[in-house]
């Protein structure tokens, strides 16, 4: 981020007026792979393989986790930047396709060595 | 912070995360790219605050809609044609002179998709979640919503079993406003509770 922003809820209300428009609302993922990550728990979802609540208590786990690791800086940090929403979301959907036995870690372990990076 | 450096790089791993994943999916035949992209489309541009917009305006000017819609809001939805799977476990409650309903989800992100499609960063933020409950009128000050002692705040904390909405307070002056014109200044804020609806400056 190059912009200095000023801290609090309100400047957050501020960078939303002044986000790139959209059709109904405003931007709501930073980074492309932010959207992949919701697109394929919410198009699973949708085709049954798992209950929104299975996704949501893990989800629920992963934050908590989380916090409990940086709950100090969090609370009194009210804009916080750094809270990585969707890294948290992305690993709630591992941890239930894992426990639906779709995929485990080791394969997705296994993916990211072949894809050479 | 040091955190900040390592961010791309982060980021790019993250990236390349969710791309084995989608990839490992898509070879088991359990998504298309289209059912991606389909759900990314939608919330990106069509599911949003609009439609929690529509909903508020009609409650504003047809009684009997407001009252089904704070009794069964899922049903009274469907009325309008918003719904679906995430249509389900919606709750409305309504703001008066005299009661201030505000909603958070304290443990994670819990929100009315279906009306106001994904929810603000500020509303996931683990400042938002934490201090609403704790404090919640000095919260809605710094949202600049000033509210008097005499006003009863109701926090109110969004799950996966039931996902709040905010009916605001008609404003003063609008009375002369369609049913279209008044959609038009009901906003995503005031649906959350952290603002009220202002009527439109008289031109």
């Amino acid at each position: 981020m190059s912009t200095a922003k000023p801290a609090g809820l309100s400047a957050e209300l501020a960078d939303g007026r002044n986000a790139i428009p959209r059709r109904n609302g405003e931007l709501v993922f930073n980074e492309p792979w932010e959207a992949r990550a919701f697109g394929i728990a919410v198009a699973l979802c949708e085709r049954g393989l798992f209950a929104w609540e299975d996704f949501s208590r893990r989800l629920i786990a992963r934050i908590a986790a989380w916090q409990s690791e940086h709950l100090a800086a969090a609370i009194r940090d009210t804009s916080d930047p750094s809270y990585p929403y969707y890294a948290l979301w992305l690993a709630a959907l591992e941890d239930v396709l894992a426990k639906k036995g779709v995929l485990t870690a080791s394969d997705l372990e296994l993916r990211l060595k072949g894809s050479g990076s | 912070m040091s955190g900040e450096h390592h961010r791309p790089r982060r980021q790019s791993q993250l990236a390349l995360r969710v791309a084995a994943l989608e990839s490992l999916l898509l070879e088991k035949g359990l998504l298309s790219n289209d059912a991606i992209d389909a759900v990314v489309r939608a919330y990106e541009q069509d599911i949003g605050p609009l439609n929690g917009a529509g909903v508020v305006a009609r409650a504003w000017v047809d009684p009997g809609f407001k009252e089904r819609l704070l009794r069964d809001a899922t049903a009274a939805m469907a009325e309008l044609g918003i719904g679906g799977m995430w249509g389900e476990h919606v709750a409305v409650l309504e703001n008066t002179a005299a009661v201030h309903n505000v909603v958070v989800c304290t443990l994670c992100s819990c929100y009315p998709w279906a009306l106001l499609g994904l929810p603000p960063s500020w509303y996931k933020s683990p400042a938002y979640r934490a201090r609403m409950v704790i404090e919640p009128r000095a919260v809605l000050r710094e949202f600049g919503l000033a509210l008097g002692d005499d006003v009863e705040v109701r926090v109110w904390d969004s799950s996966s079993e039931v996902r709040y909405m905010v009916l605001p307070e008609r404003p003063a002056g609008t009375e002369h406003l369609s049913e279209e014109e008044l959609a038009a200044v009901v906003t995503r804020d005031a649906m959350v509770g952290v603002a009220k609806v202002k009527a439109p400056d008289k031109k």
